[in-house]
């Protein structure tokens, strides 16, 4: 364990650990856009910056990847220059997701008024690029997704814009997407996503749609997997455990 | 044997000169890119011909060689002969037969393709005697343009790979204590000091380690990377296997753009040679180090520049940075210690092992020793290749071996470092351009580009030029380079446009002091220099442009207007002639009249006009 300052408390964290984790462990918010606490951390959104203080230097970092190493760290998490630098990011963020909620939020807290457009593009809600889907993608084995083009022609894409043969319809994109901007619909049993459709797979105790056949024989690793939902999984085998107590 | 003397060097006696006698003449053809672009493989296949058919036999032998760059790019093709050092420039095929004729079997000088100063009209015979030589310290490139990029034996006859085989006799840690102690800076524009980049790898834990040489050298107007590789490839090879020995690394290579397809040509080739006569491979010079060199094509993005993201490319993926906050000393090529240095670096390697480290700190100033290469573009006479001590107050570059601007007008800015880096204004003519005295003023090293610009260059448009070319590279990972330079695109393309919207210049300003705070990587970091420094120097062009619809230098198109001044103007009817419009009224031999219902700003005139006659002036109100 290591001693250093965040916001003028002394603290302990363990070696190698982000700011960003030690501020969370010390109840400090510090803003993020593309961090995800179960996925490697990719330092792109820029939004969550603050102030260190080494050797007697400050500069700026990223908290989502600044690894501590050094014992006498000093970090200043928020302060008027952090303001600044944040708020610029928010505002270049607006600038492709004007009407995200989560982002008017941060908006409001960093007293950015709506600036009807010093921009020359329309008002459309485009994504943030901040990559979480890819890497979420990724860790879930199907790596369907990449980032293609450059600079402002940057997009997410399946490979060709075709229907992707590795996706397997589990929708983690769409659940991780910071400003909802991945398109997901399930309708009457069959599931619409980044172009392709999957007939989903009905529990046989509650009857619900949870799942795509895809997305289970990829969990499982079995082509003929149980249809069992989560939450009736769960039940059942409480039930089996419980039936152990009450006849053992 | 030598033709240095006084009386040979006298202007009137050029044509009388009586070459001595010898028994071998050496034909050097310049073969670097901006030749070859002009012509010069013709020149040397002429010469070859001509040599194969000599009728009466010659009482000399004739060999006919292609060399690289001579850095004197604005009077390509450019050719050489020796013993006699002279030095022809804008030869072309047509005038093969001639110096073959006058030169070769009459051993007299073809006068008029010798090098003439615009500024004091003296001739010089040999390239020591033209200012744009004589001023410059050529150690890296003393080479360049003598050797045969394509002969590893014309490398070995210049002393070629000597600091190699002391290199191996030497302890790696004392090979590294004689870099670290020259004191030379990374010359890819970051000035790391090398030495300390070197000591900080091979002291990794890890115990496979890489090199690298960067040679993805992308900025405007720069090409001082891709001369010394096309060159010289041989002195970068061997800089990297001495590298390679003292960090410890086995396997290196070089990143070339693919654009640079010659560079790419003479490396490939160079590495086999190298490899033929064992200073590549296994138990190098018999010793019992190894090494393997490969090139490594770029693919066309300028952001792979960036070690991170050269780094990733080379491992197969997409060529964008990531997060540095571990060395590359320690985490670099796929997760192990590497040393990445420029080209330019690693042929300096070659010079400090042989020669020590203390002759090398004799050229240059205490903090950036050694030399530097520049390559200088714009509105500059002597366009080209230079090298000079780090230190050089920048009026001996651009005055002393640059020759002035062109057609005389005067010198504005300097653009300094590549489109990371920033303008100079005219006013810091003397300052003195190392790492530290550039990063200073605002502006960086860079890689070496030096764009010389006049008071007909516009400095909101140069800003805009930077920022359109850093919007079209920038790789679009992170929030403030994709986003913020994109806006910074559309106020800058407003201001050049009569377009601008109240508070436009303040919330550049504002953009362009949150960039280099957020950005992830060198480009984006640095990718507002162009305009903070335009903004620190030039103020008042860029209200101009915001509030007054004024773009002094006449650039702009529609935001000035132009008349004639008639007591300059003398009647030359250049202008006349050009106008698309037809919009200028006179007689040859008096003063013209521009009819503002006719003329419709385009400038052709302003760029005609060799009277300075035609005034920039602001619109009138009425003229929309």
């Amino acid at each position: 364990m290591i001693e250093i300052v965040i916001d003028g408390q002394k603290c302990y964290v363990e070696k190698g650990i982000t700011i960003l984790e030690a501020a969370k462990t010390m109840g400090i918010r510090i803003p993020t856009k593309c961090y995800h606490p179960g996925l490697s951390p990719s330092g792109s959104c820029r939004l969550c910056s603050v102030e260190i203080k080494e050797m007697g230097r400050h500069r700026i970092v990223m908290s989502c990847m600044f690894p501590i190493e050094n014992p006498g760290l000093e970090v200043i998490t928020f302060n008027e220059r952090i303001k600044k630098l944040r708020s610029f990011i928010v505002e270049m963020l607006l600038l492709r997701s004007p009407d995200d909620p989560s982002l008017k939020a941060l908006a409001r807290e960093y007293g950015i008024e709506d600036q009807p457009s010093h921009n020359s593009y329309t008002r459309e809600n485009k994504c943030i690029l901040c990559g979480l889907c890819i890497s979420a993608c990724e860790a879930s084995g199907s790596a369907a997704l990449s980032f293609i083009n450059r600079g402002h022609e940057r997009e997410v894409a399946t490979p060709f814009d075709e229907p992707s043969l590795t996706c397997t319809g589990c929708g983690a994109c769409a659940e991780i997407c910071p400003v909802n901007f991945i398109e997901m619909e399930d309708k009457d049993g069959v599931r619409f996503i980044w172009g392709k459709i999957f007939a989903l797979a009905k529990c046989r105790i509650c009857g619900k749609y949870f799942a795509t056949f895809e997305q289970l024989a990829a969990a499982t690793g079995n082509d003929e997997p149980e249809l069992l939902c989560m939450r009736c999984k769960q039940l059942e085998e409480a039930r089996i455990i419980g039936h152990g107590i009450t006849t053992g | 044997m030598t033709l240095n003397e006084k009386d040979y060097l006298n202007l009137d006696r050029k044509d009388i000169i009586q070459l001595p006698m010898v028994e071998e003449v050496t034909i050097r053809v310049c073969c670097g890119t901006g030749c070859l672009a002009n012509g010069s493989e013709l020149v040397l296949r002429e010469f070859h011909r001509l040599i194969q058919k000599a009728e009466d036999p010659l009482k000399v032998t004739v060999m006919a060689d292609s060399t690289g760059c001579h850095g004197f790019c604005e009077h390509g093709p450019i050719v050489t002969i020796h013993p006699y050092n002279i030095f022809y420039q804008k030869v072309h095929k047509k005038d093969v037969e001639e110096i073959f004729e006058k030169t070769i079997r009459e051993r007299k000088l073809v006068r008029r393709l010798l090098y003439t100063d615009p500024n004091t009209k003296e001739i010089s015979m040999t390239s020591e005697e033209i200012p744009f030589y004589s001023k410059q310290t050529r150690k890296v490139l003393s080479l360049s343009g003598k050797v045969d990029p394509e002969s590893i034996d014309s490398y070995i006859s210049f002393g070629g790979y000597s600091a190699l085989a002391k290199a191996l006799f030497m302890d790696k840690k004392e090979v590294i204590e004689e870099v670290a102690r020259s004191g030379l800076r990374g010359r890819g524009g970051g000035g790391f000091p090398t030495g300390e980049k070197w000591r900080s790898c091979s002291e990794a834990e890890d115990t496979e380690r890489y090199v690298i040489a960067n040679g993805d050298e992308g900025d405007p107007g720069a090409f001082m990377d891709r001369s010394l590789m096309e060159g010289d490839p041989h002195s970068i090879i061997e800089g990297m296997i001495i590298g390679g020995y003292a960090i410890g690394a086995s396997r290196g290579f070089i990143y070339v753009r693919a654009e640079y397809p010659l560079a790419v040509k003479h490396l490939d080739h160079a590495i086999k040679e190298a490899q033929a006569r064992g200073f590549l491979g296994k138990n190098i010079l018999g010793g019992n180090f190894s090494f393997e060199l490969e090139t490594y094509r770029g693919g066309g993005a300028f952001v792979c520049g960036e070690s991170t993201a050269l780094m990733a490319s080379i491992e197969g993926k997409i060529g964008e940075p990531r997060v540095k906050y571990i060395r590359s000393t320690r985490k670099g090529l796929w997760g192990k210690p590497t040393v990445l240095n420029n080209v330019e670096t690693w042929a300096n390697i070659p010079h400090i092992i042989l020669q020590g480290a203390t002759p090398f700190r004799m050229s240059g100033t205490e903090q950036s020793p050694g030399t530097k290469i520049f390559s200088l573009v714009g509105k500059i006479k002597n366009s080209g290749l230079v090298e000079v001590p780090m230190g050089i107050p920048l009026r001996e570059i651009i005055y002393g071996i640059g020759g002035g601007t062109l057609s005389n007008r005067p010198f504005k800015a300097v653009q300094t470092g590549g489109p990371s880096g920033g303008c100079i204004p005219g006013t810091m003519l003397d300052l003195k351009v190392d790492f530290d005295s550039l990063t200073e003023v605002g502006s960086m090293m860079g890689s070496g580009g030096l764009i010389v610009m006049d008071d007909r260059t516009c400095m909101v448009d140069i800003a805009r030029y930077f920022v359109d070319f850093l919007v079209e590279e920038s790789c679009g990972k992170c929030t403030p380079c994709r986003e913020g330079l994109m806006e910074m695109q559309n106020i800058l393309h407003r201001l050049t446009t009569s377009r601008a919207a109240k508070g436009d210049v303040k919330k550049l300003r504002e953009i362009s002091e949150c960039l280099p705070h957020t950005a992830l990587c060198g480009l984006g970091k640095t990718a507002a220099n162009p305009v903070i420094s335009t903004l620190r120097y030039f103020p008042e062009e860029y209200m101009e442009h915001e509030e007054d619809n004024f773009c002094r230098a006449g650039v702009c198109t529609g935001m000035f207007s132009l008349t004639i001044n008639p007591s300059r103007c003398v009647g030359c009817h250049a202008c006349f002639r050009e106008c698309p419009e037809a919009a200028i009224k006179g007689n040859p031999g008096q003063p013209h009249e521009i009819s503002n219902n006719e003329c419709i700003l385009c400038g052709t005139c302003l760029k005609t006009c060799k009277f300075d006659a035609i005034v920039i002036g602001r619109r009138r109100q009425d003229d929309d």
